[in-house]
């Protein structure tokens, strides 16, 4: 997890203005990832960014000079599509992205982001074309995201406000230890399972088995 | 003495979602989100290696190792004659990992040579982890294929799985609820694959983001529990949170005699009370969907989403004719990396591969509908690379003892050993550089099965009548 505390975040854009922006496409499956590896950025859209051997393909957008220090990216419907790994929050975290503006997100990376200190904020399509175009034609504009009144703003002056679930939302906040949180409720959780291990025996294996 | 709970107050008609949500739910947070109870947690080595060492690493414990599951099917080689030396970089070391972590942990694992090995999705609906009315959570986004079996399964991250690990539960927003109503006699030219193909093509790749869906209607009553879980198997690809089919009289047929499922008393109970998990009349979904499938014959896709399909006796669209900006565009893109054009008839594109496997159609049914076109005949000179990858374990034995391993071998295809293979390209074996693949997967998604690499999704039925004629064919059309 790298859920540090997201309050406020200033910086580039980058603009991937496609739909259905899969987590194969973000972080490809042939990832020479070690179990335990801590930054895995140099996986991110490796297929698009990188030429086969290696080399930076310039027409990328994370690989302008203006662009690949961007701390938000701009894309189309159903980003994060496909398979569940957690690997691709973690690698544009990684890369250094904290904010992404979409139409929609696929479900799992949608919330893989807020235990990862990255906001997937959805915006109406309308608007992230919008957006996407400011950033676009403005290399140098950045923008401004505060979680605490639900606002993006651009440098050029463009605001618009999103909503979000208040449990995400104070995830992101306070970085939470959402695994520590939920043990407080320790209690709770024994007496339910307790009360279940007699209402519904068959989940129990190890009762069953003696 | 009854050992279901009932429910004294009148409620209101609730969907068969709402209800295992109510039945599951240990607390409402302070932000309206509930802390749900989780009765499985499925493990694979490529991320239950991270969450368990995670979980090891903060020095928490796993709440209860005994409802915990794991299997090894992403990075574990499929070659026959395996080992833990994988073709997959780094795989050895996550095979490890997750072998040692899970044994400090107490949790059972199906390991390389457990004759219960196998791809997740199959392996435990096949040894009866999967029962109806389960919370299930694995993280993979295929786990809702175990919805077929009426249990509440659907995909985390890893993160998720570290906290269910460590506290049985997860926090979650309780999504929309989606009811998909499929009626129609399904004639034997249309398989589950076929269905859910033409479903996501209608509704599109996003039609079910946010929504848990059921699966109702006559063409879901008279569809198998494989079938069921082929259906569910690819919710996940028009973004359905997770999705379900109520169980019923074919469900615990299924069911009956495996090896977690309960015996005796125990059995009775567990099938009472399951008999009640459908959806209340007159309750209400937040969507509905309707597909008659009664005409429906053999479907392919012919782009870069699975919502990107048509007949195979089709054409690919004519781009003009997608009213959608959005999706005009991402089929510009699709044909640009597919090497197709609009108009362009799908059947006779020349494919160079063949893939038959996956959590989607490697059980036995999916196995005996591609050996039933194959048997007797042998794949086209053309094709370099023609793999046959049961689900399980346990799949390949069943289907050794039926012959069906020599049918698919003496038409040249390779009779594998059980896992995910390439339905992803790991970074090991590979498909020939830019081959053309039919595969009976679910993502056809650019370079899922290799840099550049052409998918085109389709049944078991579709992929053997293919690779007979070394390009995408219409099974209709081969003769028995």
């Amino acid at each position: 997890m790298r859920n540090t505390p997201l309050t406020t975040l200033t910086g580039r854009l980058a603009p991937l203005m496609r739909a259905n922006i899969d987590t194969d496409a973000i972080f490809p499956s042939r990832s020479k990832m070690g179990v335990d590896e801590t930054d895995v950025s140099r996986f991110l859209f490796r297929e698009w960014r990188l030429t086969d051997d290696g080399q930076e393909r310039p027409e990328f957008v994370l690989n302008q000079p203006s662009r690949r220090n961007a701390v938000f990216l701009i894309a189309l419907d159903n980003f994060g599509c496909g398979s569940s790994r957690e690997t691709a929050p973690w690698a544009l975290r990684d890369f250094g992205i904290r904010c992404i503006v979409a139409p929609s997100f696929g479900s799992i990376f949608q919330a893989n982001c807020y235990r990862n200190g990255i906001a997937p904020v959805v915006l109406d399509r309308k608007y992230v074309e919008t957006l996407g175009s400011i950033a676009e034609n403005d290399d140098a504009m950045t923008m401004t995201l505060d979680l605490a009144t639900q606002v993006l703003a651009t440098s050029g002056g463009w605001r618009v406000s999103f909503a979000m679930p208040s449990g995400a939302k104070a995830m992101l906040m306070e970085g939470l230890d959402t695994i520590g949180v939920t043990l407080t409720r320790r209690t709770e959780i024994e007496a339910f399972q307790r009360n279940d291990v007699s209402g519904r025996p068959w989940v129990y294996v190890e009762s069953l088995n003696g | 003495m009854t050992l279901t709970k009932t429910i004294t107050k009148p409620q209101a008609p609730r969907t068969l979602h709402g209800k295992l949500w109510d039945q599951h739910q240990v607390a409402v947070l302070d932000d309206g989100s509930e802390l749900l109870y989780i009765d499985r947690i499925a493990l694979h080595e490529r991320s239950g290696a991270i969450a368990l060492r995670q979980l090891a690493k903060s020095k928490r414990k796993v709440f209860t190792p005994s409802l915990a599951f794991g299997t090894l099917d992403h990075v574990l080689d499929t070659r026959v004659g395996r080992t833990d030396q994988t073709l997959i970089p780094s795989g050895t070391e996550f095979i490890r990992v997750f072998r040692n972590e899970a044994a400090a942990a107490g949790i059972i694992l199906f390991d390389i040579d457990d004759p219960r090995q196998g791809i997740a999705h199959v392996t435990f609906a096949e040894q009866g982890v999967a029962l109806p009315g389960l919370t299930l959570i694995c993280a993979d986004s295929h786990t809702g294929t175990l919805g077929g079996l009426g249990a509440m399964a659907w995909g985390v991250g890893i993160s998720e799985t570290e906290h269910a690990l460590a506290t049985q539960t997860l926090n979650l927003v309780r999504p929309k609820t989606m009811r998909v109503t499929i009626d129609g006699n399904i004639g034997i030219e249309a398989s589950a694959k076929d269905i859910v193909l033409k479903l996501i093509g209608q509704v599109g790749v996003t039609g079910g983001v946010g929504h848990m869906v059921e699966f109702a209607g006559s063409a879901i009553r008279q569809l198998s529990i494989e079938g069921r879980m082929t259906l569910c198997n690819m919710a996940v690809e028009f973004g359905a949170w997770s999705a379900i089919v109520a169980p019923d009289a074919s469900t615990f047929a299924y069911i009956e005699g495996r090896p977690y499922a309960p015996t005796g008393a125990a059995w009775k109970t567990a099938m009472e009370t399951w008999s009640h998990l459908r959806t209340d009349d007159g309750a209400v979904f937040d969507k509905e969907v309707a597909l008659d499938v009664g005409e429906l014959g053999p479907q392919v896709s012919w782009g870069t989403n699975p919502g990107q399909v048509v007949s195979v006796a089709g054409t690919v669209p004519d781009l003009a004719a997608i009213l959608d900006p959005v999706a005009r565009a991402a089929a510009k893109a699709s044909l640009d990396y597919m090497g197709l054009a609009p108009g362009q008839p799908l059947e006779g594109v020349p494919i160079n591969a063949v893939f038959i496997g996956s959590c989607t159609n490697a059980r036995l049914a999916d196995l005996r509908s591609a050996a039933a076109i194959l048997k007797g005949r042998k794949i086209a000179a053309s094709i370099s690379k023609a793999i046959v990858v049961p689900g399980s374990s346990d799949v390949k034995k069943r289907a050794e003892a039926e012959g069906l391993h020599n049918i698919f071998l003496d038409a040249g295809f390779e009779w594998r050993e059980s896992g995910c293979s390439l339905c992803f390209f790991g970074g090991g074996e590979a498909f020939p550089a830019g081959a053309r693949v039919a595969s009976t997967t679910n993502r056809n998604f650019e370079n899922r099965q290799g840099p550049g690499i052409r998918t085109h999704i389709m049944s078991p039925a579709t992929a053997a009548a293919s690779s007979l004629a070394g390009a995408l064919a219409d099974p209709r059309k081969v003769g028995a």
